[in-house]
């Protein structure tokens, strides 16, 4: 266990340097760097241009600039945007909170959909509950999230006025308004991931209802929500539990279209806002932050399968 | 076997709390304002306004969108503002600017009695601390428009003078945008360069928070007294509500959606899309604005911007850089009324020159209408092997697109072929500074005078100047109407140098620019002016 530990560490290391490296250069391989954004809409002078790039860096070679950053990012610096000035710490801690009640309030509601209508699918394969399960589910793969969010908001905020049509409130600030404001977004991305979760859930049920020990559960008269829920469901998840991953880490990453529909300020739009701008110091953080996300996920989802899986478990290592 | 009616206890208590939670959130929606004609306001509640996009950090040194100038305008006055007509007016001057030692001498005094949203009292020493820090500050986006200006001396407590090396005309105009807001020298000494992080000036509201980047909240002021000191309502006011947010939407469907909602109370200058305004100029619920503003749109052609803006001047790779009268060609084959009608809906008003109709330097200027055989005439005696191959770049967005593909299919009955290459917008004004392109789409939002909205777009060495370096004939009566305060003879020479660059071509100018606004009747006492500025000192929510 040690060694896969250690394994695992040094990897996400090389990881997370290699990201850094192709998202460092990357962004300063686009056209225009952040003083040309800036005089999109200001005559600065030549000599005050050189300024703002003196002041971030932007006039080293990339070799020290990128030690720069590393060593600042090292002692939990981030640096300062040069659009707004603000520490890049500050926007993420403005706009990570948001992202992660979104993501953790859509795969709720994924898992809710998700798994019970693909046990139900499974279940009652080839029945009407199957058809509409699947249905359902290709509703939910096909449609756009940012029309879907649109016509949500027209039904329930513009012509119902059930819900505000966009923005955010803090739960601190207000729980009810906060629930108001980021429950749409979350059904909008909630039910794409269900869609997913429930075509995984169905297919592993039916792989492991066809088992030989879940035969041998009911025939030593366990009930069939035991032998559903018990036996079959729990080693189908190992599946589910890497798609469960996965989903996770894109929502978590920031999902730009639906923040937008939604006008929430979280990692989505502050990503997009930043690669517009070229705004490279906080481009590189949400970049790492993402990377970050990645590895931990993996590594949560590896020991998740510890629990689920007797025969990882029993190997040492997820594998 | 029913696996519904098998499931258990817990998970049925679970459904039904999500169901109440889901119901609670909706029975605590956000309250939409009430529909009524009644002018009694209520004093309190909160108003927000939907703008484009944020702003940058908020200290008026360094701020340079269009969106931070709305939010200024309600926290952060300047010495200086416009009125309806477009005039310069005093705000925290108490008049204008008394011009002596033939123009290089500016006294201005400032009206008695008003105070930074600190408690600091203005007075002249503030206003120098805070112009010499526009000067002075290595990021200042200030630093070029207040160049003329040598030094600031304090006469007395409410009397500065502002020491000039040549004669200026746009400075008094220049001191009624984010140059003239004067900063409080106590939060200043405070926070330093961090002076956007609470950000301290003299208005009807004082900053209160920016929660994130896209949200800035400001609150009542407890020290402006705008009315008492003189200063015009329009412009300051006596604000009736507590809370004012300004919330940035960039996508204009969510700002017409929102607004119908009731999320915002105002659709701010940009943020609805024109065909949307329309449907509101036709809904009688809302109260729908357009004024023409002082900036156009029109398309820039690269003549001798030939190596970028920090070269020397260069005749361009470009067909229409060596031969003039292909670009008066391409002029003739436009239909601006068309342009205008399909891709905006009919809300600009068509024009061919850089100054605004409502300014007092506007002299008007006949556009040459659409002539197809005459471009082509034009295109024959050139010599230029026809289809003439040209690359057009147009910030993306559906509106800019659909305008290149129109003004390519207009050209091509003349000769032109023209590829529409959609580009995202700092890469457009990167491609356009270094001198890589032909013809550009691009706008600008324009200033008060008109110098601001010439000058830079033809002097080579400024960020603005796309087209390249422009003639003599245009250069010099700029030249000669930056250098004079005297209207009438400025209004002469911009109408001399106007007609040049309608025979130059450098940039073909489509239409002037509007502002447009939206809110519900119940929002009262707005203020919105044509240089794009919301005011809303006076402003509140009708009482129900």
């Amino acid at each position: 266990m040690r060694a896969y530990l250690l394994r695992r560490a040094g990897i996400s290391l090389l990881t997370l340097i290699i990201a850094s490296i192709v998202v460092f250069l990357g962004v300063r391989a686009v056209p225009g760097s952040p003083a040309t954004a800036l005089t999109g809409n200001t005559n600065f002078s030549p000599a005050a241009l050189a300024a703002i790039n003196r002041a971030y860096g932007l006039d080293n070679p990339l070799p020290v600039q990128y030690v720069d950053w590393v060593g600042q990012v090292v002692t939990g610096h981030l640096g300062s945007s040069p659009v707004t000035g603000m520490p890049v710490t500050t926007e993420l801690g403005n706009a990570f909170p948001i992202t992660l009640e979104l993501t953790v309030l859509s795969m709720v509601i994924a898992l809710l959909l998700g798994i019970p209508t693909g046990i139900l699918a499974a279940i009652r394969r080839g029945r009407s509950a199957d058809y509409a399960s699947n249905a359902a589910a290709l509703f939910g793969l096909s449609i756009p999230s940012f029309w879907f969010g649109i016509m949500l908001i027209l039904l329930l905020a513009v012509v119902l006025k059930w819900l505000p049509a966009s923005g955010f409130v803090s739960f601190s600030v207000n729980p009810g308004q906060n629930l108001a404001h980021i429950i749409m977004p979350a059904f909008v991305l909630g039910t794409g991931v269900a869609a997913v979760l429930m075509r995984q859930t169905r297919s592993g049920m039916l792989e492991t209802l066809r088992q030989d020990y879940v035969r041998t559960a009911r025939a030593k008269g366990l009930s069939e929500w035991v032998v559903i829920l018990k036996h079959s469901l729990r080693n189908s998840l190992v599946t589910v539990a890497t798609v469960i991953g996965l989903q996770f880490g894109i929502l978590l990453s920031g999902v730009a279209v639906t923040e937008e529909v939604f006008g929430l300020p979280g990692i989505g739009q502050l990503t997009i806002n930043a690669v517009f701008q070229r705004d490279y110091p906080t481009i590189q953080a949400v970049a790492l932050l993402t990377a970050v996300i990645v590895i931990v996920i993996n590594l949560l989802m590896d020991f998740v399968y510890m629990v689920l899986s007797p025969k990882v478990r029993l190997a040492g290592e997820p594998g | 076997m029913n696996f519904i009616a098998r499931v258990p206890r817990s998970l049925r208590a679970g459904a039904l709390l999500a169901t109440g939670a889901v119901l609670l959130a909706a029975c605590s929606s956000t309250t939409t304002p009430t529909k009524t004609s009644s002018v009694k306001v209520q004093n309190g509640g909160t108003v927000t306004v939907g703008l484009p996009n944020a702003p940058t950090a908020l200290d008026p040194s360094t701020e340079g969108s269009l969106v931070g100038r709305i939010i200024f305008a309600n926290m952060c006055l300047s010495l200086y503002g416009i009125n309806q007509q477009m005039a310069v007016v005093p705000v925290l001057a108490a008049d204008l600017p008394q011009i002596s030692d033939g123009g290089l001498l500016y006294t201005i005094k400032l009206r008695k009695g008003l105070k930074f949203n600190d408690g600091t009292p203005l007075n002249a020493q503030a206003v120098k601390v805070s112009l010499d820090r526009d000067k002075t500050l290595p990021t200042s986006a200030r630093a070029a428009n207040l160049k003329p200006v040598s030094s600031v001396s304090v006469v007395n407590s409410d009397t500065f003078q502002l020491h000039l090396a040549a004669q200026d005309a746009p400075l008094t105009s220049i001191l009624a945008a984010r140059s003239g807001i004067i900063m409080s020298p106590t939060a200043l000494a405070r926070e330093g360069t961090n002076f956007y992080e609470d950000p301290v000036c003299v208005g009807p509201f004082a900053f209160k928070s920016r929660p994130s980047l896209d949200e800035v909240i400001l609150t009542k002021s407890k020290y402006f007294n705008g009315n008492a000191a003189g200063i015009p309502t329009a412009l300051g006011g006596a604000p009736h509500i507590q809370t004012l947010i300004f919330d940035a939407i960039t996508d204009p469907s969510t700002c017409y959606s929102d607004l119908l909602a009731g999320s915002i109370n105002v659709a701010g200058p940009g943020c609805l899309a024109p065909n949307d305004y329309k449907l509101l100029t036709e809904n009688s619920s809302y109260k729908a604005q357009q004024l023409t503003s002082n900036g156009y749109e029109g398309i820039d052609i690269n003549v001798t911007n030939g190596n970028g803006w920090t070269k020397p001047a260069a005749t361009a790779n470009n067909p229409l850089a060596t031969h003039p009268t292909l670009r008066e060609a391409l002029a003739l084959s436009l239909d601006r009324q068309t342009i205008n009608t399909v891709a905006y809906d009919g809300s600009n008003v068509v024009g061919c020159g850089p100054i605004s109709p409502l300014s007092p330097y506007y002299t008007k200027l006949p556009c040459p209408a659409q002539n197809i055989t005459e471009a082509k005439k034009l295109v024959q005696e050139s010599g230029v092997p026809t289809p003439i191959n040209l690359t057009l770049i147009v910030p993306t967005g559906t509106v800019n697109v659909e305008q290149g593909e129109i003004e390519a299919t207009e050209a091509k009955a003349a000769g032109f072929n023209i590829t529409v290459q959609p580009t995202e917008f700092t890469t457009a004004l990167a491609t356009a500074q270094a001198g890589n392109y032909q013809l550009f789409d691009i706008g600008w939002s324009g200033r008060v005078d008109p110098d601001q909205n010439t000058s830079p777009f033809y002097t080579q060495g400024s960020a603005f100047d796309y087209t390249g370096q422009g003639p003599s004939s245009i250069m010099g009566p700029l030249t000669q109407a930056h250098g004079t305060t005297n209207v009438s003879s400025r209004k002469a020479l911009y109408f001399r140098a106007s007609k040049a660059m309608l025979q130059y071509n450098g940039i073909i100018y489509l239409f002037h620019l509007t502002n447009q606004i939206a809110y519900p009747k119940s929002v009262v006492g707005l203020g919105f002016t044509p240089d794009g500025l919301l005011h809303m000192g006076s402003v509140g929510l009708a009482a129900s």
